[in-house]
């Protein structure tokens, strides 16, 4: 990969060297990723609104300022994409009728109006969460989050019903979002990270 | 609501999707109080970050190269809006009417001669290997959407969506299906049919004159009709490229994976992490996961990717 640092990529680029934007993409798309995951409904969300969000940089790069961090004004483009994107799924849901989409969108626009600023800490923390889950409570997270097995084979693969999977897997949901606050809460930051 | 345990019931059915349409009503009503709203949304919160975390990331090479491609075909022009053109929500008379114009189409394509002579597939893709047959000539027509079903919605290059019509592909770069059960078929001008499935994402990468496939999510099945020698046609996913000459094949493209298999012919598939090669025959199916190593296995009967 390019080593050149970013006012120089960035100054080739507006000089109509664009393949040398991709180098940028390069470095910074898991970051932008890990701050984008979450703030919207789905991963494939995330990655749509990641490649949205390069597009609309590379658009308007004449208007970043030289010597500012690309990072810091790559996170405001996507950050803005997910209210857009909630603002869509609000006036989607709404039309179909479906209110609890619609609360849940309204919840999810205040969410990132007050506290977008976790974004950068709540993956790492999460991250630490998992590692603290017992061995078999890490096995039902890979099943149902990585092999994407439905509740009748996870409750086989772990020898227990469905209701009960289902239920197993929502203690665990509600322990890790409890460790994720602990985590964010005032004076345990550093340790989050 | 005065009950955390039917709030835990039934947020714990929201996450699962398992909710019951009075049930959700029932949830609705209960974000009205502070708490339980924060306790739905910091759950529900966590819910998608575990599922991205945990998720394989989409290669640095292959976001810059989907990025640069946006780029470079004009989309740059404009920030794309998600499509959210509602097919289902239709009148009754034009439902039917694109449902007839779909058919006929299709009808169409089949009487002309050029889906029935589509030719067999025999030709092997692997590198330096020879083959007998002319390459026929280029396209001459765009490929064309010529069914959908479901939500079905087109983004063109300047980021509009169009109405799921007969329409040439070309001209939307983008399709998306949403729902289990929608999907859309196209039609190449060579014969080549790809069926779209659904909660899918197809992107389409022009070539000359022919385009590329990339799936970005979801699933698709394509009857390949045979392809010129040096111009094969091309199915990628984050994890994966298809070469095909000419075959019969479904791929389907998972957080973690992309599940390439074959039913006809021989499939050239390329590991885009490291660039392994491996070629698939008709009756196996590969996985092709970020560092390790491909292994075509034979298909299981059982299973609707035979």
């Amino acid at each position: 990969m390019d080593d050149s640092d970013d006012t120089e990529i960035i100054a080739r680029v507006c000089a109509g060297e664009a393949d040398a934007f991709g180098t940028l993409v390069e470095r910074y798309q898991r970051q932008l990723y890990y701050f984008v995951v979450g703030k919207v409904a789905e991963d494939a969300e995330a990655k749509d609104i990641i490649q949205k969000s390069f597009v609309s940089a590379y658009q308007n790069l004449r208007t970043f300022q030289p010597g500012a961090s690309f990072f810091a004004w790559l996170r405001g483009i996507a950050l803005n994409h997910c209210r857009n994107e909630w603002r869509r799924y609000h006036s989607l849901a709404t039309m179909k009728e479906r209110l609890l989409e619609a609360k849940r969108a309204e919840l999810e626009l205040v969410w990132l109006e007050e506290r977008h600023q976790e974004g950068d800490h709540r993956v790492p923390a999460l991250r630490k969460c998992l590692q603290q889950l017992s061995a078999e409570e890490q096995r039902l997270v890979e099943l149902r989050f990585v092999q994407e097995l439905p509740l009748q084979a996870l409750g086989e693969a772990v020898g227990k019903g469905g209701e009960a999977v289902r239920m197993w897997l929502y203690r665990v949901r509600q322990r890790l979002a409890e460790c994720v606050k602990r985590k964010l809460s005032a004076g345990n930051l550093e340790a989050a990270l | 609501m005065s009950n955390p345990e039917r709030f835990d019931e039934l947020h714990s059915r929201y996450l699962d999707d398992a909710l019951s349409t009075a049930e959700e009503a029932e949830l609705c009503e209960s974000l009205s109080q502070p708490e339980c709203a924060e306790r739905f949304l910091e759950t529900t919160k966590l819910n998608a970050e575990i599922a991205g975390l945990l998720a394989a990331p989409v290669p640095d090479a292959v976001m810059a190269e989907l990025v640069l491609s946006d780029i470079k075909r004009g989309e740059a022009d404009r920030v794309i809006p998600m499509p959210r053109v509602v097919a289902a929500r239709w009148p009754g008379a034009l439902k039917w009417a694109a449902v007839f114009v779909a058919l006929g189409a299709v009808a169409a394509v089949y009487f002309s001669g050029d889906w029935r002579s589509t030719p067999k597939t025999d030709v092997a893709v692997s590198k330096g290997k020879s083959h007998s047959h002319a390459a026929p000539p280029p396209l001459e027509k765009p490929p064309e959407l010529v069914a959908v079903q479901g939500e079905v919605y087109l983004i063109d290059a300047s980021g509009q969506t169009h109405r799921p019509d007969k329409q040439p592909f070309n001209k939307a770069p983008k399709l998306k299906t949403v729902g289990k059960e929608s999907g859309a078929r196209i039609v190449l001008g060579d014969g080549t049919r790809v069926d779209v499935g659904g909660d899918s994402l197809l992107a389409t990468e022009s070539a000359a004159d022919k385009p590329r496939f990339f799936l970005e999510s979801g699933s698709l099945e394509s009857q390949v009709a045979k392809q010129p020698l040096d111009r094969p046609l091309i199915f990628a996913t984050a994890h994966a490229e298809a070469i095909v000459q000419g075959t019969a094949l479904s791929i389907v493209v998972l957080k973690h994976h992309t599940r390439v298999v074959v039913t006809e012919g021989e499939v050239l598939v390329k590991q885009r992490e490291d660039g392994t090669e491996v070629m698939v025959r008709a009756g196996y199916h590969v996985l092709v996961t970020p560092h390790t190593k491909m292994a075509p296995s034979p298909n299981d009967p059982a299973s609707k990717h035979r």
